[in-house]
């Protein structure tokens, strides 16, 4: 398959059609995470800026091998990078606010940190499992919250907490699934480390 | 915004917990793509109700409880005592009993009791309403006995009291009473079927204290400094609120313990007492017998994320909870007749449907 089409003399790399196609099927649902991740918020935000990010792609002159999907997927993510700072710019008395240093460091996050070698799926499989280590009160406040989109003043009021307090807990609950997380995946990176008797939380 | 690990995972708690489901706009972006490089595409973003994730489902519903409400075994009686098993009924004025010379009891008008125990160890079953007792010091041992505790003196005056409705299963859910005992002189101890054992003495300034075998968590407060609860007891219409008695100590850590565990809208049993104020001595909560059932009835109050049904049999007032969707409770009204399927999760009853009745 022809991945690319290489406008002959001046080096440039573009992407056609069904290769946008491809893309698109192969990317559109990291893309989507990527831009939910550095803050993008509401879904049709998102959307919008899941189809800037490709119609970008598509106009882009200097697209990479595609058939190198990791560096593919860091050149999209580039683009939804500046596709998401211009829309910070744009809507300035929003609650999200971004810059290119702060973008920077999401990047290293996502790659590093998250994706990994293996698109996330090491993560999301830890994280998955430190979910079920919470205490039935951790549990019960998470659902509330991020499922049933109680606000933190509504939590509070429901549960007898202050504000604060319902802040510090969630604070303190994400805290320890990300340090579960990082033990589990830890004694997985180990080789005789085994994930499955890993105490999550 | 941070992109540290606290914000991983934020995002993930978010994507995993469902929120609205993604649509791919890829027809969109080839549309476009083919039309003019720098054109958005046109779309319509349909809104999708949120979807429940699948790790939150099985959660909660931990098996039932309640309490068997221990009443027995006083009847143990001398060969002499005539009084054991006796049944005493005061109907339409009050009645005046002496038990072995060294404790009186008198019967409010609507009370009964039975006595049992044995000679200079009295214990008096209280099946409803009102006694008040004089009990002489160093005799010997006395109590009343009901299911919602016990009571034990040495030699003191007390009135107690015991109100309230038995449902028609007989479980402990459905029955609603409520105890309390008046202290006149002296010390008074109370013990209930679920632990707790409170000392009410004059010294201690604790004149009256009592138990609510069943009652909603209307509201409450977990602030360290000043934290309360506030009960809608089964048999009453309105709440009443308990502070917690600032007295310090292992008995006020193990009392913010248990707060620490609720959720408006429990259903919980507590023990008070009072003196300037109405204080907290225990609470807990209760969880129903079934993780899940129906009900119909009259809607007597609610919220947006909530309704309180009165049963159309008569029983007592319960809370039932939005879902997630909670526009499901939207369009009820007070006063609407309805019949709910609700399922116990996360700490209490939620709506599994809901639909409208007439008569």
């Amino acid at each position: 398959m022809n991945w690319y089409s290489a406008s002959p003399g001046n080096g440039e790399a573009r992407v056609n059609s069904e290769q946008l196609e491809q893309l698109i099927a192969a990317h559109e649902r990291q893309i989507y995470d990527y831009l939910h991740y550095l803050g993008a918020g509401k879904t049709s935000v998102i959307e919008d800026l899941v189809q800037d990010t490709f119609l970008a792609a598509f106009q882009s002159p200097n697209a990479p091998t595609l058939s190198e999907p990791t560096k593919v997927a860091a050149w999209l993510r580039g683009i939804a990078r500046n596709r998401f700072l211009a829309y910070c710019h744009r809507a300035r008395t929003g609650k999200v606010r971004a810059d290119s240093a702060s973008l920077e460091q999401a990047e290293a996050a996502w790659s590093l940190e998250y994706l990994r070698a293996d698109n996330g799926s090491e993560y999301l499989d830890a994280f998955r499992v430190c979910l079920q280590g919470l205490t039935e009160k951790q549990t019960s406040l998470i659902r509330m919250y991020y499922t049933e989109n109680y606000s933190r003043k509504e939590l509070a009021d429901e549960l007898g907490m202050s504000d604060d307090g319902v802040k510090t807990f969630l604070r303190r609950t994400r805290a320890a699934l990300a340090a579960c997380v990082k033990r589990r995946l830890s004694l997985a990176g180990t080789p005789s480390g085994n994930v499955g008797q890993a105490n999550g939380l | 915004m941070d992109y540290d690990d606290d914000r991983l995972i934020d995002f993930l708690l978010e994507k995993t917990a469902g929120s609205e489901p993604r649509r791919s706009r890829a027809k969109e972006i080839l549309a476009a793509a083919a039309k003019a490089p720098t054109q958005r595409a046109e779309t319509a973003r349909p809104r999708t109700r949120m979807r429940r994730a699948a790790w939150f489902l099985p959660l909660a519903a931990a098996a039932s409880i309640v309490a068997a409400v221990g009443i027995a075994y006083w009847m143990r009686s001398a060969s002499v005592d005539t009084l054991s098993g006796k049944h005493i009924v005061a109907l339409t004025s009050p009645v005046t009993q002496e038990l072995d010379d060294y404790c009186q009891i008198t019967l409010d008008s609507n009370s009964s009791i039975v006595v049992g125990g044995g000679i200079k160890a009295r214990k008096v079953l209280l099946e409803s309403g009102n006694v008040s007792c004089s009990v002489a010091k160093h005799v010997g041992s006395f109590a009343i006995e009901c299911e919602l505790g016990t009571v034990t003196v040495h030699g003191t005056k007390f009135s107690t009291h015991l109100n309230g409705v038995r449902g028609s299963k007989g479980a402990a859910e459905d029955s609603a009473r409520s105890l309390s005992v008046e202290l006149i002189e002296g010390i008074v101890a109370l013990a209930t079927p679920w632990g707790g054992n409170t000392i009410l003495s004059e010294e201690k300034g604790r004149p009256k204290y009592g138990a609510i075998s069943s009652g909603i968590l209307d509201d409450l407060s977990k602030v360290e400094s000043d934290p309360w609860v506030s009960v809608i007891a089964d048999d009453e219409t309105e709440p009443v609120k308990y502070s917690v008695h600032d007295a310090g100590g292992q008995d006020r850590k193990e009392l913010m313990q248990s707060i620490k565990l609720l959720y408006k809208r429990n259903r919980v049993r507590l023990i008070w007492f009072q003196t300037d104020s109405i204080n907290l001595a225990a609470i807990a909560m209760v969880e129903p017998n079934t993780v899940s059932g129906s009900v119909s009835g009259s809607v007597i109050r609610k919220n947006e994320r909530w309704i309180d049904i009165k049963p159309a049999n008569g029983g007592i007032v319960e809370r039932y909870t939005a879902t997630n969707d909670i526009e499901m409770l939207r369009a009820v009204k007070i006063g609407d007749r309805v019949a709910i399927d609700w399922k116990f999760e996360s700490h209490c009853k939620r709506v599994n449907s809901i639909r409208g009745e007439h008569d």
